[in-house]
C-alpha cells in the first residue's frame, strides 16, 4: 500500500515537472528563433547603413573625377590636354552630357563597394539605375535602384528587402556646370572683343574679378589662366578654366596626385579663342579604372571555401603581395604569395578545417595597402 | 516488518533515481539553452548598439562617417571624445572597447570582455581600401 502511494506520487510530480521542463523548454526555443531572426535583421540593417554610406562616396568621388575632366567620364574622341576638355574652340562650342556622365561613373566607383560589401553575409545587386536630384539649395540627392533585392540567407530562413538607396551629396555640381557654360561664353566674347595678346589677358583678368564678385555669395570661385600667345602673327590664347565650389570640402582620391585628402570639388575645361586661328594642342588621355586601383581580394565562391579543398582567392588592384590566414582568435596559421600570372592567391586545403568556421584572411600588397576577408568553410 | 520497511524505501527510491535519470539532461538542456538565449539576446543587444553608434550623429555628420574619415584621413584628434561621449549614454554598464583594423578607437576604463558585435565599414574612396572591420565589445 505504502510502495502504491509513493509511485503514484512521483508519478504526478514527474508529470508535473516533466509537463513544467517541456512547455519553458518550448519558450526557449522559440525565444532562441526569435534572437536567431533578429540578429539577420540587424545585419541587414547595417547592410543598409554601409550601402547608402558607399552610395555618397561613390557619388561623391564620380563627381570630382567627372568635374575635373570637365565633365567627360571617357575622354576618347574628346579634344583634351593633359585630361582637360575643350569645351570651346573658336565659334565651336562643344559641352559634354555630364549627368550621363556622372551617373556612368557613379556605377562604376559603387562596383569597386560591392564585392566588400557582399562580405557582409548579405548579397548586395548590381545597381542599374542612377536618379540625381537638384536641391533648392543647389546640393543634390542621389539615388540608385536595382530590380535585385538585397538577400540574407540561412539555413533557416531568407530576408528579402528592397535594395533602393539614396544619399546626400554636399557638393554644387549643377550650379558648377551652369556656371561653367556661362563663363565659357564670357571668355569668348573677352577674347573676340581684344586687339592683342596683352589686351586679351588684361580682359581675361577684368572678367575674373568681376566673375568672382558675382559668385562670392554662391561660394563658387573662377580662375582663368591664359596660357602665352600661341599665334605667329597676331594672337591665339588658350585660357584654363577652373570653377571652384568653396562651399565645402570632402574626402576625395585624385588621380593625378594619386593620393586622397580633403579637397574643393573643381570644374576644368579649356577655351580656346583669338584673332589667329591654331589648331588646339592635345594628347591622350587613359580611362579611369577604379576597379584595377582600389585593393579587394574574396576567396572562393564569395567568401566561402570548401572543406578540406584549395581556395583560390582572387585579387584585384595588387600585381604583386601576399595573403596571410588567420584563425578565429586571430593566430596567423598561413601565408601564400599572391601569383604574377594569374592575380590570385591560394590557400590550401589543409587549412579548410570546419571545426573553425570563420577564418580571416588580409592581402597585404607590395605597395602598402591592404584588403580583408572573411572565409566561412562550407 | 523490517523486510516490509525496507522493500517501501527501495520503491520510492528506484522510482526517484528514475526521475531523476529523466530529469537530469533536460534540465542541463534547459539550463544550456537558457544561457544560449541570454547570450544572443545580450549579442543583439550589442549589434544594437553598434547600430545606434552608428546612426547617431556629431555636428550634423553621421558617426560612421567621422569613423571612416578618420581611419582613411587620420586626421581627427577627438575622436576618441567623441565616441565616448556617444557610448557612455548608450552602454548602461559604461564598459564598451571599439576597434577598427584591430586598433583600438576607444575603450573604456573598464574591460569589457562579455558581448561582442562587429560589420564592415566602409572608407571614402581613397584608391587602396573600400572598407574595415568594426567591433564592439560591451559588458
Amino acid at each position: 500500500m505504502v510502495i502504491l502511494l509513493a509511485v503514484i506520487i512521483t508519478a504526478v510530480i514527474e508529470a508535473t515537472v516533466l509537463t513544467n521542463f517541456m512547455y519553458r523548454s518550448e519558450s526557449v526555443i522559440r525565444a532562441e528563433k526569435e534572437t536567431t531572426i533578429i540578429k539577420a535583421i540587424n545585419i541587414v540593417e547595417f547592410a543598409k547603413r554601409s550601402v547608402s554610406q558607399a552610395l555618397a562616396y561613390s557619388f561623391n568621388q564620380a563627381a570630382y573625377d567627372v568635374a575635373s575632366r570637365g565633365g567627360y567620364f571617357n575622354l576618347t574622341n574628346v579634344h583634351s590636354l593633359s585630361c582637360v576638355p575643350y569645351w570651346r574652340e573658336y565659334s565651336e562650342e562643344k559641352y559634354p552630357d555630364f549627368e550621363e556622365n556622372l551617373k556612368n561613373s557613379t556605377l562604376s566607383v559603387f562596383d569597386t563597394y560591392r564585392a566588400f560589401l557582399n562580405s557582409i553575409n548579405v548579397n548586395v545587386p548590381k545597381y542599374e539605375e542612377v536618379y540625381i536630384n537638384r536641391n533648392d539649395d543647389d546640393t543634390l540627392t542621389v539615388s540608385v535602384s536595382s530590380s535585385g533585392n538585397l538577400n540574407y540567407k540561412s539555413s533557416a530562413f531568407e530576408i528579402n528587402d528592397v535594395s533602393d538607396s539614396k544619399a546626400d551629396a554636399k557638393i554644387k555640381l549643377f550650379k558648377l556646370f551652369d556656371v561653367g557654360k556661362e563663363v565659357s561664353t564670357q571668355v569668348a566674347n573677352e577674347l573676340d572683343a581684344a586687339t592683342s595678346y596683352s589686351d586679351a589677358v588684361d580682359k581675361l583678368k577684368d572678367l575674373e574679378d568681376g566673375l568672382n564678385s558675382v559668385y562670392k555669395k554662391d561660394e563658387i570661385e573662377v580662375s582663368l589662366e591664359p596660357s602665352r600667345n600661341l599665334g605667329s602673327s597676331s594672337f591665339a590664347i588658350r585660357v584654363l578654366v577652373k570653377i571652384t565650389d568653396k562651399s565645402s570640402e570632402l574626402v576625395f582620391f585624385d588621380f593625378k596626385e594619386g593620393n586622397v585628402k580633403e579637397r574643393n570639388a573643381q570644374l576644368n575645361f579649356y577655351a580656346l579663342s583669338g584673332k589667329e586661328t591654331v589648331q588646339a594642342e592635345t594628347d591622350e588621355c587613359k580611362n579611369i579604372d577604379y576597379k584595377n586601383l582600389v585593393i579587394s581580394i574574396v576567396c572562393g565562391n564569395n567568401n566561402k571555401c570548401e572543406e578540406n579543398k584549395d581556395c583560390i582567392c582572387k585579387v584585384s588592384g595588387c600585381s604583386a603581395g601576399y595573403i596571410e590566414l588567420y584563425d578565429s582568435s586571430g593566430k596567423k596559421i598561413a601565408s601564400s604569395q599572391v601569383s604574377h600570372e594569374t592575380g590570385n592567391g591560394i590557400l590550401s586545403g589543409e587549412f579548410m578545417k570546419p571545426k573553425e568556421d570563420v577564418f580571416g584572411v588580409k592581402l597585404i600588397c607590395q605597395t602598402g595597402g591592404s584588403s580583408q576577408a572573411q572565409i566561412e568553410i562550407i | 516488518m523490517k523486510g516490509q520497511i525496507e522493500w517501501a524505501l527501495i520503491g520510492p527510491i528506484v522510482t526517484v533515481g528514475m526521475v531523476m535519470i529523466i530529469i537530469i539532461p533536460i534540465i542541463f538542456l534547459r539550463v544550456h539553452l537558457m544561457e544560449w538565449v541570454k547570450y544572443e539576446f545580450n549579442y543583439n543587444n550589442a549589434q544594437l548598439t553598434l547600430l545606434t553608434l552608428l546612426s547617431s550623429t556629431y555636428e550634423k555628420r553621421t558617426v560612421s562617417e567621422i569613423i571612416s574619415e578618420h581611419l582613411v584621413l587620420k586626421n581627427n584628434p577627438d575622436i576618441s571624445k567623441i565616441l565616448s561621449s556617444k557610448l557612455d549614454k548608450i552602454v548602461p554598464s559604461e564598459c564598451y572597447k571599439l576597434t577598427a583594423s584591430n586598433i583600438a578607437l576607444v575603450e573604456s576604463s573598464c574591460k569589457a570582455s562579455k558581448y561582442f558585435a562587429d560589420t564592415k565599414i566602409v572608407f571614402p574612396f581613397n584608391g587602396k581600401e573600400v572598407g574595415t572591420d568594426l567591433e564592439l565589445v560591451i559588458d
